[in-house]
């Protein structure tokens, strides 16, 4: 059983901080690797110059649902 | 008894009652009268009140001066013991207050005991809600939309409302965050789905009664001009979560027309419901909307309704589970 799995199993009323830190830290380096295979999937095809101020708009105001 | 009925009918109303009785009157009767849940439908119903209790602590901690990471560790913990399944003792807890000293009983979870929680869905799962808690706080660190603080100094977090409206109705609900947003008043609210999230998942709520609810009780309130509800979308995947932000908004004109649309379906719920009180007949007073079968997905009552009605019953006892229907006046 992982590190994780095992931290899982454990009744939470028994955990201590570190462990929910580490199950903290776990899901964050998932969320890196996942961010990373993300930006390298979908469209190749560059964005248009309307495309692209849409996204800047949309990140900067962390809208989503563009569906550009 | 649920409590948001009298002789009359139902008098307190949430927009879970209100989204029931508009969209098919027997659906409303199998789940607030007569208090069926499906075996197998728990499990979103649980995701999302635990996802929505671990964003609303978070941002109750965080007001009250907590570091946002101290606040995550301390929202994730709560999820944990939330989701796992210990057995209860009762305990005499003692209390002094402005009314004297007394004993209550009170309940606590048995250290030791239990398991975690086991989803019936592959998606709305243990894991997938505590990584969905702590992606969502990574996505949006930098968020641009602030809890506003409220005339008496509180954040505007966690407020329950009963707010009475014309005829002796109440108008029950639950707001997590109310924020500000480019200098507008907003409530927040969050929504978990399996699928992706597109402009048309954002747009469906547009005609969302829940979403006018919070609106319409969000001016009425905080006394403040709200112009409608941010959505903070999560598709819940295998492996990952993906979140998308959209907002739905209300004009005056909009909520004029859906106050006077639910009162009018309040009055006819209180007429069914005297009408089966006077003739005893439950499948009549609260007939199927035969149109409304197969929304999102097809309702959960589609297979007992597509039976003979001498085997309802029975159908229902196979794969439901009665208990205390959803209750407005109790709700959160």
């Amino acid at each position: 059983m992982s590190d994780i799995a095992q931290l899982f199993a454990t009744d939470p009323l028994k955990l201590s901080r570190q462990d929910i830190e580490s199950i903290i830290k776990e899901f964050r380096a998932k969320r890196s690797a996942f961010n990373i295979g993300n930006m390298k999937a979908g469209s190749t095809k560059p964005p248009t110059e309307k495309q692209k101020q849409m996204l800047e708009l949309g990140e900067k105001l962390k809208i989503g649902g563009l569906d550009l | 008894m649920n409590s948001s009925f009298d002789t009359a009918g139902q008098y307190c109303w949430d927009s879970t009652s209100l989204t029931l009785a508009t969209t098919c009157w027997r659906k409303y009767y199998y789940k607030l009268i007569e208090g069926w849940t499906p075996d197998s439908g728990s499990a979103h119903l649980r995701f999302g009140a635990h996802y929505a209790t671990a964003l609303e602590h978070y941002y109750k901690h965080l007001a009250n001066g907590v570091s946002p990471e101290e606040s995550l560790i301390l929202v994730i913990h709560e999820a944990l013991v939330e989701t796992w399944e210990h057995e209860w003792e009762e305990f005499d807890m003692s209390i002094a207050d402005e009314s004297g000293h007394r004993v209550e009983k009170q309940r606590r979870r048995v250290e030791g005991t239990g398991h975690p929680w086991e989803s019936l869905h592959n998606l709305k799962t243990r894991g997938n809600l505590i990584r969905t808690i702590i992606w969502y706080f990574d996505h949006f660190a930098e968020d641009p939309t602030k809890v506003i603080q409220l005339a008496n100094g509180k954040p505007g977090v966690e407020y329950t409302f009963k707010l009475p409206v014309d005829g002796d109705i109440i108008f029950s609900g639950h707001i997590d965050r109310l924020v500000s947003y480019s200098d507008n008043p907003y409530v927040m609210d969050q929504k978990t789905t399996g699928s992706t999230i597109s402009q048309r998942f954002f747009a469906d709520f547009d005609l969302s009664i829940q979403m006018s609810m919070y609106t319409f009780a969000g001016k009425v309130i905080y006394n403040m001009p709200v112009k409608g509800v941010i959505i903070d979308g999560a598709q819940i995947a295998v492996g990952f979560t993906r979140f998308e932000r959209g907002i739905t908004l209300r004009t005056e004109e909009q909520l004029n027309e859906w106050y006077q649309e639910m009162m009018d379906t309040v009055a006819e719920g209180r007429a069914r419901y005297a009408k089966w009180q006077d003739s005893g007949d439950a499948l009549r007073a609260f007939p199927r909307n035969l149109s409304a079968c197969g929304n999102y997905g097809g309702c959960e009552f589609r297979e007992i309704c597509s039976k003979g009605q001498q085997f309802r019953d029975q159908f229902l006892r196979g794969s439901f589970t009665k208990g205390e229907p959803w209750d407005p006046m109790k709700a959160r």
